[in-house]
């Protein structure tokens, strides 16, 4: 007989939970797919590149979406289905702030974080955090979202180069710091090679792929750039130090 | 290949008048539906605690409840605020609204907008980038809603027969994905994929910042030298 706490926690009650909190989400998606359809049409963007921005996308949210797949391990095994389809859908954390929220809430009740031990009152505390912790993001996301294009352009001066060119810098100065953080670190204070070699291999990939379909003139080519930088790259650092 | 080709996609309406159509067509419909959304996700949000304290009686102790929104606000506390700003000028108004809603930004919804931008031929920043990125997020939204209702059901009979070696592999999934991104953006403009990373090793190997500051100093750091460079002229034509 399973524990009161799993049972509640793998409820129908909760299921239904989920599908509820991921469907405001899908609600919301398609109401911004319909605006920007229509917004695009006006535009006189062509449906081809509509269609191909779409293909795109699907094909490079499978990547991470795998990642997200095999992450959700430790959660399903901790908490149940039910939470971690209800955290993860739509629930604004990344695995990473899950496992620290849960963690976080385990540790205030005085329970691990283990399905041995776990009490019904650790199980509301580990809710409770995950919840408390992250709708900051959807209340500043959703109240504040309206005035960040003024400032950007405001940055740009209005100059759709100059937006351009900052745009750049913004995703180099992001994800530099996450390649140093994740890549180049592990590599220089724990001679672990691993990361640097999926990253370099990721990079490699991408520039040459890219390179390959501009010079091919064939921009669809670009679809698969990503899945295969993360595929390859995963291999590439599995094979050589993975042990 | 030529700017034009690269940029097949941009759309052959001036500026200004795009600019009149976001405006009036796309952005108050998009905020209005991203607030009303966003608002109800707030309450979405803490279902599971109410279900939990209604319904078979349990809430914890005041005592322990701010103990543990402390420990998780000490750590995410920062990060409420920076994300939003950080990523706004890459995602989009639409973007962000998801992003903030729906989660997993840097391992998803950044290169996924960034991608699709690429493939469709489209500017970063530019109404076009605006709705491509939109609508590749959105594209991101229902995969997601799909794989974690899969791994919900079934992660944990999958992951049993997965090999060894290709479960550890997915310890580098996210170092070969900033690779992968960090190519794609380098190549737009090598010299500042050089400066970027220059600044970033050793401002993360002294460890001189919190590592919560470290992101948003990158964001806000890389974007001050590019206009500086920008208007100066200097390997940029202005």
């Amino acid at each position: 007989m399973p524990e009161e706490w799993l049972v509640i926690a793998m409820s129908w009650a909760m299921w239904l939970i989920g599908f509820i909190t991921m469907g405001n989400a899908l609600i919301q998606s398609i109401l911004f797919l319909r605006v920007a359809r229509r917004a695009g049409a006006k535009l006189g963007l062509k449906p081809e590149v509509l269609r191909r921005a779409l293909h795109a996308a699907f094909i490079t949210s499978f990547g991470p979406c795998l990642g997200i797949f095999v992450g959700m391990v430790p959660l399903v095994i901790a908490l149940g289905g039910a939470v971690a389809f209800i955290r993860e859908s739509a629930g604004v954390g990344s695995i990473m702030f899950e496992l620290i929220a849960a963690r976080s809430g385990a540790e205030a009740a005085g329970v691990p974080l283990t399905r041995e031990g776990m009490t019904l009152l650790g199980l509301a505390t580990i809710l409770w955090t995950m919840a408390a912790g992250s709708v900051e993001w959807v209340i500043i996301g959703g109240v504040f979202t309206r005035w960040l294009p003024a400032l950007r352009d405001k940055m740009g001066g209005g100059d759709p180069e100059l937006i351009s060119l900052i745009s750049v810098a913004i995703m180099l100065g992001a994800f530099s710091r996450l390649f140093t953080t994740d890549n180049i670190m592990p590599a220089i204070r724990l001679a672990r090679f691993a990361p640097l070699t999926a990253g370099i291999t990721g990079l490699v990939v991408a520039v040459s792929w890219i390179k390959l379909a501009d010079r091919l003139r064939k921009p669809w080519l670009k679809e698969y750039f990503m899945l295969l930088a993360i595929v390859l790259g995963m291999a590439v650092a599995q094979l050589l130090f993975g042990g | 290949m030529s700017k034009e080709e690269k940029y097949w996609g941009m759309s052959p309406l001036p500026l200004e008048e795009k600019r009149k159509i976001m405006n009036t067509e796309y952005f108050p419909k998009i905020h209005m539906y991203g607030l009303i959304t966003s608002l109800i996700h707030a309450l979405i949000i803490f279902l599971p605690v109410i279900y939990l304290a209604l319904v078979h009686g349990v809430f914890p102790p005041w005592d322990i409840a701010v103990k543990a929104f402390i420990g998780i606000a000490s750590i995410a506390g920062p990060y409420w605020v920076i994300e939003p700003i950080s990523y706004f000028a890459v995602l989009g108004a639409a973007g962000t609204y998801i992003s903030f809603l729906a989660g997993n930004i840097s391992n998803m919804r950044l290169p996924v907008s960034a991608v699709a931008q690429e493939v469709a031929g489209v500017k970063e920043g530019s109404p076009e980038g605006e709705i491509i990125g939109a609508i590749g997020i959105v594209a991101s939204q229902w995969v997601l809603s799909i794989i974690t209702f899969a791994a919900a059901l079934t992660v944990t009979a999958v992951v049993e027969i997965m090999p060894p070696g290709v479960k550890k592999a997915f310890d580098w999934l996210l170092p070969a994905l900033w690779g992968g991104i960090y190519g794609q953006f380098g190549l737009r403009n090598p010299r500042l994929a050089v400066i970027a990373l220059a600044i970033c090793i050793p401002l993360v190997y002294s460890r001189i910042l919190p590592a919560y500051l470290e992101i948003p100093v990158m964001v806000f750091g890389m974007a001050v030298i590019a206009i500086v460079l920008y208007k100066k002229g200097i390997w940029v034509k202005k």
